[in-house]
């Protein structure tokens, strides 16, 4: 196998690819990047078992033939080589002579039939979605997923296509997050299922902001297929929580929020919090809102923000960071928050689509 | 032709024997026994190699005419019980009939009595449990009696003896049982022609705990005061927080003055000492119980070690009272009245020298010699070579807890004088690999471990935060459910205030599960069913008068472990002092929450002693 590829390709596709690769695994094979090398180009491909990525980069191919490498390893010496031009020649030993201006380096690879080959998706349902979108939809959702490893259902995004409706869900038992999408597939489509968070965060890597993404799904796999690049994941087995049942049907006061002024004010308070005490209190009075953080030993902040309130006086609980989360995530800079008392769950709404759980905490004053 | 036939009356006396006669150190528990049901007030003991050649018990008691001494060698004749109904409130230490004649039936024996009035007493001589020989005994009053040879007839069970020494070793334990629940009965031990222990007859029980474990532990222990609950009397002595043993040789717990083991005092001694213990460590306790003989069952084994109680959670929580009743008198005294008499101390008459920062690694290097220091003897009536008791005591590093100058340590004979409330004076001298505060003090050396003495500041600040304004939680969007068996369900349905105190908020869901709605949110976990677990553990520990607090401690202790300053951290002479003084501050300075020590001294005696200045 003999190919040439500028330096910058080959280094900006490993990358892509290497954050799969295990730091420590017992199958030294799945520390290596599978390299094809055809008259396409390259197809740089890896894999925990869990989740693999593969991705074509364009090569010029002398002798097609295939092998692995060690990834980071590699993709380091790729980052540090002099030259724009790099010359790769693996022998049948799988052996790499990498040759670039005055560097030589020598690396030995494993026989690229060690590899586990990537699940081929045949039956799967097949969505269409813009990049954009899905990005989009990760990122309002993904920080509150959980890391609770006991509750594994709740490590990954619920994706739920139902009705020409696409809903995803994350949840950490304490608050959810939560956005709708509408597109379109027809009925024998409708299915529901749990993406790992190492996926949601891989895809989240290679998504762009042009071009569609085609997902493939199966009972027990995702694909990803984004043009040059694929994803393939397993999904995660099991039912994810009654999540309907968490948003309050009813609220009392719905008040209007600048998302953006109100996180840097929450930012600000929050600095006078420590371990002891991390909540922060929302206390609502007739058009004013005044954010209050207080610690025994530390010292108190406080900060008041003109918003229109015409309901009774009322102070909520929140801890700052799930309230934060979804204001650093979201685009647009209205946000509604609503609220029933101060021990029933708050929610946060963003245009048509996002809608945000979260639970108060009870402090004792 | 029948295979079973009934064990002849010798085979079955050596069968009956090996369960109440496994080594020499019964033979002297049973004779011993005797000999306090008989009254006397002078009890010794002769043994000679370890008690396999001979074991000789004589005392000064009531003794027995001609026709009880041979009854008392029938198998199940005594005269402690009569009826059934005696058998459920025993008071006497025997009472199973089955002593004498398993002791005769295995050695070479010789039971001589006189009673005090009788003109004549009686001597029997009894071979591998046939009668040899009976004369008539004019000997003073009392009884003595001899097992020579042991096992000479049985080789099996010979052959399981351990070494004399080992032997040796379990009759001297078994006599320092007996001598310290008796403390008004005079006692003798020889050991081939030696006397190991003379201990004269007192009313002082600390008189004699310092007569058999010496003085070093003696000044360790603090007075329990006198605490009954659930109709249980708890007296004795314990050791103050911070001392401990790695085993569970020095805790004696006696019951109606018999030695026993049980789980249940166990338990409560564990839970009363808390976090003033470290983890795998032991407490030295000389534990008194007393309660009426029917509130438990001795009659479990041959042995009489093991008990029974018929509420073995009444014992635990009169042990934990008795245990936190005595630490708590005594940490008031070392928050504000440690006996450290500050008028004595005069920085100007100490004038070490700052440790030069080259000196700090040889000084470190010498640093596990240091701390193995040995004990002198301990001055009672008996010649120091003979006791064996401080090669034993040596062993404990020692913590400063009580720590009284050595001049004073009679003052510690009797109950702790209210001392005039003063803060000890400790003048840093410098710090140790960056971790152990060196400081002296009147007495000597005291190092302080800078990680563990602020974790206890910490702990002790953030714990009394929690009581004051109690614990923040997150209610959760998703609820829990917490599957647990029966016995715990109802274990936590009599405590969700308890853990609502806590932050944790559950409620029950039915068919043994709890629906948990909030969580505290101090607690970073990645798996808070099972932490739960953990508390309701916890919860079955604790008895019903521990602080709702305390289930959380084992959290707090975690959380504040991060922020305590670590080995390394540089600290400054100001920021040590104030350590210092926090940590004088709280309630359990002596150790860090997770119960290992926060400061050690090393006395002047002892380290005059190390360098040979003072004989040893």
């Amino acid at each position: 196998m003999k190919f040439t590829i500028s330096k910058e390709a080959f280094l900006a596709a490993l990358q892509q690819v290497q954050h799969v690769v295990s730091t420590r695994t017992t199958l030294p094979i799945l520390s290596n990047v599978l390299i094809n090398a055809s008259k396409n180009g390259l197809q740089l491909t890896t894999t925990d078992l869990d989740v693999g990525v593969s991705g074509l980069v364009t090569a010029e191919v002398t002798e097609p033939g295939s092998t692995t490498l060690p990834a980071r390893r590699l993709a380091t010496i790729i980052r540090e080589l002099p030259a724009d031009e790099v010359e790769v020649h693996v022998d049948e030993k799988n052996i790499a002579h990498i040759r670039s201006g005055p560097s030589y380096f020598k690396v030995h690879g494993l026989s690229a039939d060690e590899f586990p080959p990537l699940p081929v998706f045949a039956d799967a349902k097949e969505f269409k979605l813009e990049q954009r979108v899905l990005k989009d939809c990760l990122r309002k959702t993904s920080y509150a997923i959980s890391t609770d490893e006991t509750r594994y259902v709740l490590n990954g995004i619920l994706c739920a296509f139902k009705e020409n409706m696409l809903t995803m869900v994350a949840t950490d038992g304490r608050r959810l997050a939560m956005v709708e999408q509408e597109m379109e597939f027809p009925q024998s489509h409708e299915v529901d299922i749990i993406i790992p968070t190492k996926a949601v965060n891989e895809i989240q890597r290679l998504l762009g902001d042009e071009g569609e993404v085609t997902l493939k799904v199966t009972n027990n796999q995702i694909g990803f297929d984004l043009g040059n690049y694929t994803l393939v994941s397993k999904l995660i087995e099991g039912n994810y929580p009654n999540y309907r049942q968490v948003i309050p049907g009813e609220t009392r006061e719905r008040i209007a929020l600048e998302r953006e002024p109100l996180l840097r004010s929450l930012a600000r308070v929050s600095l006078l919090l420590s371990d002891k005490s991390n909540s922060i209190k929302l206390h609502f009075t007739r058009d004013n809102l005044e954010i209050v953080a207080s610690s025994p030993d530390v010292g108190e902040a406080r900060e008041s923000m003109p918003i229109s309130y015409k309901g009774v006086d009322m102070t909520i609980a929140f801890n700052p960071e799930f309230l934060m989360a979804p204001l650093r995530n979201l685009i647009s800079d209205e946000a509604h928050l609503h609220l029933i008392d101060e021990i029933s769950p708050g929610v946060l709404r963003s245009g048509t689509n996002f809608l945000y759980v979260l639970m108060p905490m009870r402090v004792n004053s | 032709m029948s295979r079973i036939r009934i064990l002849s009356e010798a085979l079955a006396s050596q069968v009956a024997a090996g369960e109440v006669v496994e080594r020499p150190a019964a033979v002297v528990r049973e004779l011993v026994d005797n000999s306090l049901d008989a009254g006397a007030t002078h009890v010794e003991v002769h043994v000679q190699r370890g008690g396999t050649a001979l074991i000789r018990v004589s005392d000064n008691g009531s003794g027995m005419d001609r026709e009880d001494a041979f009854m008392s060698l029938e198998r199940h004749a005594t005269s402690k019980i009569r009826t059934k109904e005696d058998l459920t409130c025993i008071s006497t230490l025997g009472f199973r009939g089955e002593a004498l004649p398993s002791i005769a039936s295995v050695s070479r024996f010789r039971l001589a009595t006189r009673e005090t009035h009788a003109l004549a007493g009686a001597e029997v001589e009894v071979n591998g449990g046939k009668l040899s020989a009976v004369r008539d005994y004019g000997g003073a009053p009392g009884t003595v009696i001899e097992a020579r040879s042991l096992f000479y007839n049985i080789p099996a069970r010979r052959k399981f003896l351990r070494s004399e020494q080992t032997e040796f070793a379990h009759v001297e334990q078994q006599f320092r049982l007996h001598a310290i629940s008796n403390s008004q009965t005079a006692f003798t031990l020889v050991r081939d022609g030696n006397v190991v222990f003379h201990l004269p007859a007192t009313h002082d029980l600390l008189a004699r705990i310092e007569g058999i474990s010496g003085k070093e532990v003696a000044r360790r222990l603090i007075k329990v005061p006198e605490t009954i609950l659930h109709g249980i009397r708890v007296t004795g002595y314990i050791c103050t927080a911070g001392i401990s043993r790695p085993n569970k040789q020095l805790q004696f717990t006696f019951l109606n003055n018999r030695s026993v083991d049980s789980a249940a005092v166990s338990f409560g001694l564990r839970e009363g000492y808390h976090t003033a213990l470290m983890k795998g460590q032991y407490p030295i306790t000389f534990l008194f119980l007393e309660m009426p003989p029917e509130a438990f069952d001795i009659n479990v084994h041959p042995a009489k070690k093991e008990v029974r109680f018929h509420n073995s959670n009444a014992v635990r929580e009169a042990v934990i009272e008795a245990v936190k009743n005595a630490l708590s008198g005594h940490s008031s005294i070392s928050s504000g009245h440690v006996p450290f008499s500050s008028s004595a101390y005069q920085a100007t008459e100490h004038t070490p020298a700052l440790i030069p920062e080259t000196e700090q690694t040889s000084l470190r290097r010498d640093w596990t010699a240091l701390t193995t220091w040995q004990s002198g003897p301990v001055e009672t009536e008996i010649p120091p070579e003979q006791n064996v008791v401080p090669a034993a005591v040596a062993e404990i590093i020692q913590p400063i807890s009580v720590a009284l100058p050595a001049q004073q340590s009679e003052s510690v004979l009797t109950p702790l004088p209210a001392a005039p409330a003063t803060i000890p004076k400790f003048r840093i001298l410098g710090v140790l690999n960056k971790l152990y505060v060196l400081m002296e003090s009147d007495d000597g050396l005291v190092m302080m471990d800078q990680h563990a003495a602020h974790e206890r500041v910490l702990f002790e600040q953030m714990r009394r935060a929690m009581e004051h304004d109690g614990v923040p939680s997150q209610r959760l969007l998703l609820p829990l459910t917490l599957q647990v068996s029966p016995r715990d369900y109802d274990l936590l349905s009599r405590n969700l205030e308890t853990l609502a105190k806590l932050g944790i908020e559950a409620e029950p869901f039915g068919n043994n599960a709890f629906k948990v709605d909030a969580m505290p949110t101090f607690l970073k976990t990645d798996d808070p069913l099972d932490l739960l677990r953990d508390v309701i553990d916890e919860l079955a520990s604790a008895s019903s008068k521990t602080s709702s607090l305390r289930l959380g401690e084992d959290m707090i202790a975690t959380t504040v472990c991060r922020h305590a300053v670590k080995a390394n951290d540089y600290l400054r002479v100001p920021e040590l002092q104030k350590l210092l003084d926090d940590l004088y501050a709280c309630e359990m300075p002596y150790c860090c929450p997770h119960g290992r020590p926060t400061l050690i001294q090393i006395s002047n005696a002892e380290l005059d002693k190390k360098f040979g200045r003072r004989a040893p």
